[in-house]
């Protein structure tokens, strides 16, 4: 699939998921919730195809619903008493409904930072942050590279270990234990030393010293300047809104808050049009060069 | 199911480790801050616990002289709860700490100010919500005392004033099957004083006059305590209640009435119960009523010093 947002210059992606992504976490309105869980659920459906929805079938899903039944289990708090758990303390309508919307609130944070993975690659990282601050930006993209390296080095090792009778689903229970051991061993050891490689290898290339440049392939031109005025000017309507309490919405002690006033409906229409990006970019894009193909 | 079964047949001896370590965890879990007593005994030999053992010992000893030298100065002494009235806002940042604990537990007066610090700092390891095992140094002490009556009982209760109803464990607790009668009331008159420092979501919860429940009277049966009362009370009336139970103090502690939660109009915030005019310096679960009694639950914003009660916090 084409993905034209991420080509766009990095910094664009990092302030949209900047902005996205804190808007995500801590505005509990729930009209602002359903937005952006299904902005996120399809930006995510999009970039990841497969692997989101995987995601959201086998670890959101059960998040959900773990977190709905485990609030009212522990949080007592709200005025509609529905009935009384065997010790004595109440299930009130408010804590069920809070645990619905923290449930989205964290799901959708997930979703979202799924697609920044998609989106924001390791030299991207390296790229915004070398600058500034580049050890720090070297251990961000060497962390994000860890898992998928070390699961492949993990087959590697277990294959290797299997040819001669050592993998961990052979021998007595304690030969098994043992197995493992030995492989989870072997595993902290090459990384580590992988670890310590890389930054060496970095540094004898001179990674953050002063006055030196390096090459990427990113520009930023026009669309971008244009992207980027649209993406803060967004974001700083939905920031002077909030700010007047224009979607103010409360959980406890009871349920209460105005969802469609004037100044509501105007941060709904911007905040959807903020999480829409890089879906309407894409599509737009796609559109685009069927319309062109045609032409020819 | 095949596999399933096949696994755990592989791992017989896994699973039941693991299971047994489970059960060991709810059971020191529930059973809190009463069975960490035997194991700290049994543990002395880490040199940390050893250390403060001997540590609290010379001050036990130390409180059981004063309070031997003096127990006819009780009254004396409530007097000078009065005068240290000025000083406690000095101390405010370690009374956040104790006000947890304020409405279960309570020292008497007459304890020495040596063993009150030794005691907040006891208290301030088992702040959290379900004071399990981490209370392992302060109850320590407790066993000790239990040989001398004197001093606090093995639930960090201090002796209880003469003439006052002592403790009935929970546990203990007959009810029988006469009716007998009891005044209630619920307040929160003390928020209309510091309606500022009240949360702003929870004004609308107060009630005009501050009284959420009227003084009314309630029928209960012989041997329940003010806990059972308070939970009947509120379940009747539809007033909304939570409280956790305590294992420590072996009593249930109130944390909100009405969604007035504790720490929700400052810190020095929460729900103490007076019966008669006294405040009890036990948690309700082990106060058990008498025919005629007079109960009251109030809201204090100030560690009880607005309602009176500031003794029966530990100053």
């Amino acid at each position: 699939m084409k993905d034209t947002f991420s080509n766009m210059h990095p910094f664009i992606n990092f302030i949209f998921f900047a902005l996205t992504i804190g808007f995500t976490m801590f505005i509990m309105n729930p009209v602002c919730l359903a937005v952006s869980f299904s902005c996120a659920l399809v930006t995510a459906l999009y970039l990841n195809g497969k692997k989101a929805v995987r995601l959201s079938l086998v670890f959101l899903l059960p998040m959900i619903l773990l977190i709905v039944l485990i609030n009212p289990v522990f949080n007592h708090e709200g005025m509609t008493i529905l009935t009384y758990f065997p010790w004595d303390n109440p299930l009130t309508l408010e804590s069920i409904v809070y645990g619905i919307a923290s449930a989205f609130l964290l799901s959708s944070t997930v979703l979202w930072f799924s697609s920044f993975n998609a989106v924001i690659t390791s030299d991207k990282v390296v790229f915004l942050f070398g600058r500034i601050m580049p050890s720090l930006s070297l251990v961000i993209s060497m962390a994000l590279r860890f898992v998928p390296r070390f699961s492949a080095q993990m087959k590697l090792v277990r294959n290797a270990q299997h040819t001669i009778g050592r993998d961990i689903d052979e021998g007595t229970l304690f030969q098994r234990i043992r197995n493992a051991v030995k492989i989870l061993s072997i595993m902290i050891t090459w990384s580590l030393e992988n670890a310590i490689e890389t930054a060496d290898s970095m540094k004898s290339r001179g990674h953050g010293l002063k006055g030196r440049t390096s090459y990427s392939l990113y520009k930023f031109d026009k669309r971008d300047a244009f992207m980027l005025c649209t993406i803060l000017f967004t974001g700083l309507v939905l920031m002077i809104l909030l700010f007047t309490n224009a979607i103010k919405f409360r959980y406890y002690p009871s349920i209460k808050g105005d969802l469609f006033t004037v100044q509501s409906i105007i941060f709904y229409i911007f905040y959807t049009f903020l999480m829409l990006i890089p879906l309407s970019v894409n599509v737009g894009e796609g559109l685009k060069w069927k319309h062109m193909q045609s032409k020819i | 199911m095949e596999k399933l079964k096949k696994f755990v047949k592989k791992n017989q001896v896994l699973l039941i480790a693991v299971c047994v370590c489970i059960a060991a965890l709810t059971a020191t879990f529930f059973a809190g801050g009463n069975l960490s007593d035997s194991k700290v005994q049994t543990a002395s030999t880490a040199s940390s616990i050893s250390t403060t053992s001997a540590d609290t010992e010379t001050t036990s000893v130390s409180a059981t002289e004063k309070i031997t030298q003096s127990p006819t100065d009780s009254t004396k002494s409530n007097k000078d709860n009065k005068n240290k009235k000025d000083k406690k806002d000095n101390k405010n940042s370690e009374d956040k700490k104790n006000s947890k604990v304020s409405s279960q537990n309570s020292s008497s007066s007459s304890v020495e100010k040596s063993e009150k610090t030794e005691q907040v700092s006891g208290n301030s390891t088992s702040d959290k919500k379900k004071p399990s095992s981490s209370s392992n140094s302060s109850s320590k002490p407790n066993k000790k005392n239990d040989v001398q009556p004197t001093t606090q009982d093995k639930y960090k209760t201090d002796p209880v004033p003469s003439g006052k109803p002592k403790p009935v464990e929970p546990q203990e607790q007959e009810t029988k099957d006469t009716n007998l009668y009891c005044t209630f009331t619920i307040t929160c008159s003390t928020i209309l004083n510091n309606i500022d420092d009240l949360d702003p979501e929870k004004i609308e919860l107060v009630p005009k006059d501050g009284i959420i429940f009227k003084k009314q009277k309630i029928q209960f049966k012989e041997g329940e305590s003010v806990f059972d009362v308070l939970k009947r009370v509120c379940m009747d009336n539809n007033i909304h209640m939570e409280s956790s139970w305590t294992p420590m103090y072996n009593s249930a502690y109130i944390e909100g009435i009405n969604n007035l939660y504790e720490f929700d109009c400052g810190s020095l915030s929460g729900w103490m119960y007076k019966v008669n005019e006294w405040f009890p310096n036990y948690g309700c679960s082990r106060y058990e009523l008498k025919n005629g009694d007079d109960v009251v639950w109030c809201y204090t914003c100030d560690l009880g010093y607005d309602v009176g009660g500031g003794y029966a916090t530990g100053e």
